[in-house]
């Protein structure tokens, strides 16, 4: 499946859709509280939302969607696709089809194994005195949630840094947590 | 490049399959008392203790609830809810070692569930000491680490398995032009995708660590000869190794524990390698899926908790009965629930899911 007509859609979308926020959160997640669980995998919810059109084309493409139509938990840190539009050319040349594997690189250093929350990361901050703290991705690394005035940012570990970008999502078989930018340099 | 590698026939892979075994033991009457102690250790490794576990017992009647979880509960040291097949100190031949223990290994493990099975229990408490090493194993004993480094190990640590290395010859697809595997210009001209700058933590892989002089071509690495010709390759994730592709023939199965099996729902034919579990047509060999994906981090009990778990993680569906309190804290990590003391960090137990 070629993702270049979809990047480029992607820019279109300029203006992130974030999903409907809910109350206001204890841990001061302001807007980023998690949806209720929905009966979709990760897949299917990812497939059906408007605003990851360029991340759920780049999953099936590379064939990583069957991971997340699968039993195993995950939660995606699911850049929206004004965050793909963003990168502009560079995006496009990673959808060509002869670089699924570089894609494929990219994706799943935006996985973290089991559910994780904005709550949860609220909390885990607060016991770390406020400090970010750190998560495992599918790829060699971590990635860093760190707190800010206006919600959470996380950054990997080659210094890419996005913001979380609206509400939660809760699937049958993990989290989805939107950003607004790639956490990966390429 | 998908159509192209799925007219490929894949053959004569210089390297066999990974023997991965995700927690095999764990729980499944792992502990065996077949342990010798003192186990030997390859050349060129990094010390470890290679201490046999002996001793170890699996108590079928143990805990059991509603979830059908299971919990291994073993001694400090011990190594738990990785993708690797644990070694249990064993001495003897390096060369041989690996199949023999493999299929002793494999025999206890069905031992043991036919024990489960016939005790009724889905859960069980296996109890046992095994102060041994861990090992990555292709039949080939290349890919050991030390229990030295268990734990805390990120996995660019991983002793032993940068050794699995690229893969001598030439890409299959490539290998079919028989032009002395030279890639085509336009690929050299190209740059190789301009992707062959970045190094193998990049790809996200755990198989290269330490390696050089590799460029991207064709949903491989693959590093060049003086003459310009691929004299190795790795295949990728996405790659070579995508959906519609036929997995290599010269790996062979790599049968996991039946608890990862069970847990991601692999079915019957299923293939691991680096980081991925694969689902592929038994008929064709053809994948079908990328059904999973495993961080391979190395959690011991008795271990504090490796980086990179610092908040609460557990699937929704077990966070009732796995809630952090002032004595617990739990954490996720490819297919088990990790018990922890909240104020020490140390791993108290590894809690299969099975529903």
């Amino acid at each position: 499946m070629r993702l270049a007509p979809l990047f480029a859609a992607a820019a279109l979308f300029a203006l992130p859709a974030c999903s409907k926020p809910a109350a206001t959160p204890a841990d001061g997640s302001a807007g980023m509280a998690q949806t209720d669980k929905s009966d979709k995998s990760l897949a299917e919810m990812l497939a059906s939302d408007s605003q990851f059109k360029a991340l759920a084309a780049g999953l099936k493409s590379t064939g990583l969607d069957g991971v997340f139509s699968g039993k195993g938990d995950y939660t995606l840190l699911a850049p929206n696709d004004a965050a793909f539009a963003a990168l502009g050319g560079k995006a496009a040349a990673l959808a060509a089809p002869e670089q699924q594997a570089a894609l494929a690189a990219v994706l799943r250093a935006h996985v973290i194994p089991g559910m994780l929350t904005t709550g949860d990361i609220g909390k885990a901050i607060d016991a770390n005195e406020g400090k970010p703290i750190s998560m495992r991705t599918m790829g060699t690394g971590t990635v860093s949630f760190a707190r800010t005035d206006a919600g959470f940012t996380v950054t990997s570990d080659d210094g890419a840094s996005a913001k979380l970008a609206g509400a939660g999502l809760i699937a049958s078989n993990g989290g989805v947590l939107p950003i607004d930018a790639v956490l990966k340099k390429f | 490049m998908r159509k192209l590698l799925s007219t490929i026939a894949l053959a004569a892979l210089a390297a066999t399959a990974l023997q991965a075994d995700p927690g095999g033991g764990k729980g499944n009457g792992g502990g065996n008392g077949r342990g010798n102690g003192g186990g030997q250790e390859a050349p060129g490794e990094r010390g470890g203790n290679g201490g046999g576990n002996g001793g170890g017992k699996h108590d079928g009647g143990g805990k059991h609830d509603g979830a059908g979880q299971r919990e291994t509960d073993r001694g400090a040291g011990q190594s738990v809810g990785q993708a690797m097949r644990e070694q249990r100190g064993n001495g003897g031949d390096a060369g041989q070692r690996g199949q023999i223990q493999r299929d002793r290994m494999q025999d206890d493990r069905g031992k043991a569930n036919k024990n489960e099975r016939e005790q009724g229990h889905r859960a069980g408490v296996a109890q046992g000491r095994d102060a041994g090493r861990t090992e990555w194993r292709d039949g080939t004993d290349q890919y050991r680490r030390s229990g030295d480094d268990r734990g805390n190990a990120p996995r660019s640590l991983w002793s032993g398995y940068d050794a699995r290395g690229l893969i001598s010859g030439c890409p299959p697809g490539l290998a079919k032009k028989n032009n002395g595997c030279l890639p085509p210009g336009q690929a050299r001209q190209r740059g190789y995708g301009n992707y062959d700058r970045y190094d193998a933590n990049w790809w996200g892989l755990r198989g290269l660590n330490n390696l050089s002089g590799y460029r991207y071509y064709d949903g491989n690495l693959v590093r060049l000869s003086s003459g310009g010709a691929i004299s190795d390759y790795y295949p990728l994730l996405g790659g070579a190794l995508a959906p519609g592709n036929p997995w290599p023939t010269g790996w062979q199965p790599t049968p996991l524990s039946p608890y990862y099996s069970d847990y991601y729902g692999l079915g019957d034919d299923y293939r691991y390698f680096d980081g991925a579990i694969y689902r592929v047509d038994p008929a064709t060999s053809a994948i079908q899926t990328v059904a999973a994906l495993l961080t391979g981090d190395t959690f011991a009990v008795g271990q504090r908790i490796p980086a990179g778990y610092d908040a609460y993680n557990v699937p929704y569906q077990y966070r009732d009965q796995y809630a952090d309190g002032p004595d617990a804290a739990y954490r996720y990590n490819d297919g088990y629930v990790y018990k922890t003391d909240p104020k020490t960090q140390l791993i108290l137990a590894a809690i299969q899911l099975l529903s």
